[in-house]
């Protein structure tokens, strides 16, 4: 054997990438094609014509009861695309700065958001968005708080203020009273626990995305909704409020690619007026999309959203049914707003 | 698996042929990374240590990518254009090291681009392993690039040439000194005979440059 053998043999028997080192290298590139892809392509988002395009919850919640208009319905694609673009968010994930909660600490999280409900009177039905504030407190033993409230609520589609007022403009109370729901978690009760994931048990599996998902998936199957629809909604609330180290999202992020049916749907702008990427899974009558930030794996938004027009609900396809804009997290020591 | 022009099938598309299709459809370039990832990848893991390789690896596809606008497009074979990124990056990688090193007033713990103790330790493998990787790293950079390019990644003294940027004849003298001192140092007998670079394609005829 010359040299130029043993050369050879030498580079040939240096080790191979593993399939997670090819997969992130893939999703890192991917990234960048799908980024490249949509530049120049023209961004079809849903824009409500009254809530302003900014970040700010007051600018927001300033749409007060106001008719929404021109919804455009999203189309997802399931392509091998979306478990790289969720590969390379599970390894940015990886990349964050940890921060592991102190005894006496709490992770904060502020969102906005609203779902949908309907009112009957006399014959007529009318539907609209209940609008919500909420703030969480979440300690890594489970102490912590919820306060959230009821905000003013906003009709759905233009049919239904006219439906309202055929009904005589009743109260519209029955909907929302600007309640506010405030529940402390302290060791002597019940813990906080999100979508039944109480945060020590996260913590334990953050380092085990198989487990993890084999207990998102158990958690999933439990109620009547599709797999792939419940468990993106799971994660998307994990991602969203709980205490997750960069381990633990990077491992939520690493169970949404294996999400049965899960969709691409691409660079969006959420309705806070920032951009991130979509994906989908759809239940029925309506498809959840989770939205976040490519560059830094921050969970941006939730949002639901008809796929097709339905008996029960007199609004066009695209239409938004419920939605979370998460506006900011920080670590605190006090259970009032940071 | 690289297949030569006589085993491609009429349906599948050379490298430049992927790569001008990714300038107006980016998904093109993916068939890039599936078709050279892995060899890139043990060429960089042939050179450094284990923590460092899956970025590396990773950023050569990444900047290959961003640069694809300016391939040249009669290179049906883009293994050259990004082995030559790779280099590049390797020897940013040591000028970076170094420069956080001196930073701490060290300077011994890297030998250029070249990390011969996590290599040894990560291949675990036997004692020639270890022989040609002490052979390895008492060469000049320049010439263990050439050297790694021809005998360890196949490449053709004209593929170096392009890979590196530097002229065919400065291949040859840089090869030549290389496999000689290797040889030295691994203990091979006999004279060494410089050979004729034989191309992938025979039917091209290297032209020797002035040593």
């Amino acid at each position: 054997m010359d040299e130029r053998e043993m050369i050879h043999d030498f580079v040939a028997t240096a080790s191979g990438p593993s399939a997670s080192s090819r997969n992130a290298a893939r999703a890192a590139l991917q990234t960048q094609i799908v980024h490249e892809s949509e530049k120049g392509t023209r961004r079809r988002s849903f824009h409500w014509k009254l809530l302003l395009p900014t970040a700010s919850a007051a600018a927001i919640l300033a749409a007060g009861s106001i008719v929404v208009a021109g919804p455009l319905l999203r189309r997802g694609q399931q392509t091998p695309a979306v478990a790289a673009i969720l590969h390379s968010a599970s390894r940015v994930a990886s990349l964050r700065p940890a921060h592991y909660l102190q005894p006496g600490e709490y992770a904060y999280t502020k969102s906005v958001g609203a779902y949908f409900d309907q009112q009957d009177r006399q014959g007529h039905t009318w539907g609209a968005l209940v609008q919500t504030t909420r703030e969480i407190w979440i300690g890594a033993d489970g102490t912590g708080r919820i306060r959230q409230r009821s905000e003013t609520p906003v009709f759905l589609a233009p049919g239904d203020r006219a439906r309202w007022e055929q009904a005589g403009t009743p109260p519209i109370t029955e909907l929302s009273t600007g309640e506010t729901y405030d529940r402390r978690f302290t060791r002597l009760g019940p813990p906080l626990e999100l979508d039944g994931f109480h945060q020590g048990e996260l913590l334990r599996l953050a380092n085990n995305p198989d487990a993890l998902r084999d207990a998102i998936r158990a958690a999933a199957e439990k109620t009547q909704n599709p797999l792939g629809y419940e468990m993106l909604t799971i994660v998307g609330d994990l991602l969203g409020e709980s205490v997750a180290p960069p381990q633990l999202r990077a491992s939520l992020y690493q169970v949404a690619a294996d999400i049965p049916g899960i969709e691409l749907v691409g660079t969006v702008t959420d309705r806070g007026g920032r951009r991130g990427t979509a994906v989908s899974a759809s239940r029925g009558d309506t498809r959840l999309e989770l939205i976040f930030d490519p560059r830094t794996s921050v969970l941006l938004a939730k949002e639901e959203a008809l796929l097709h027009r339905i008996p029960d609900i007199a609004a066009p396809a695209g239409t938004v049914l419920a939605y979370t804009l998460y506006l900011n997290s920080s670590i605190t020591r006090s259970l009032s707003a940071p | 698996m690289i297949l030569s022009r006589s085993e491609r099938g009429p349906t599948t598309r050379t490298d430049a042929e992927l790569i001008a299709a990714s300038k107006s459809d980016p998904e093109r370039f993916g068939d890039i990374f599936d078709r050279h990832f892995d060899a890139i990848y043990r060429y960089v893991a042939s050179r450094l240590g284990a923590t460092l390789v899956d970025d590396l690896a990773s950023e050569v596809f990444s900047i290959a990518f961003r640069r694809r606008a300016s391939y040249r497009l009669d290179r049906d074979d883009a293994r050259p254009w990004l082995y030559g990124i790779a280099t590049n990056l390797l020897h940013r990688q040591y000028r970076t090291e170094q420069r956080r090193l001196q930073a701490y007033g060290r300077t011994d713990l890297v030998t250029e681009e070249f990390d011969v103790a996590a290599i040894v330790e990560r291949v675990d493998a036997g004692a020639q392993q270890a022989r040609v990787a002490a052979a390895l790293a008492t060469l000049a950079p320049g010439d263990r690039d050439v050297l790694l390019l021809f005998a360890g990644a196949d490449q053709s003294y004209q593929d170096i040439a392009d890979a590196l940027g530097i002229p065919i004849g400065t291949v040859r003298s840089r090869l030549n000194r290389a496999r000689r001192t290797v040889r030295s140092r691994l203990g091979l007998s006999g004279e060494y005979h410089d050979e004729r670079d034989v191309s992938r394609n025979p039917q091209e005829e290297v032209v020797d440059g002035r040593t």
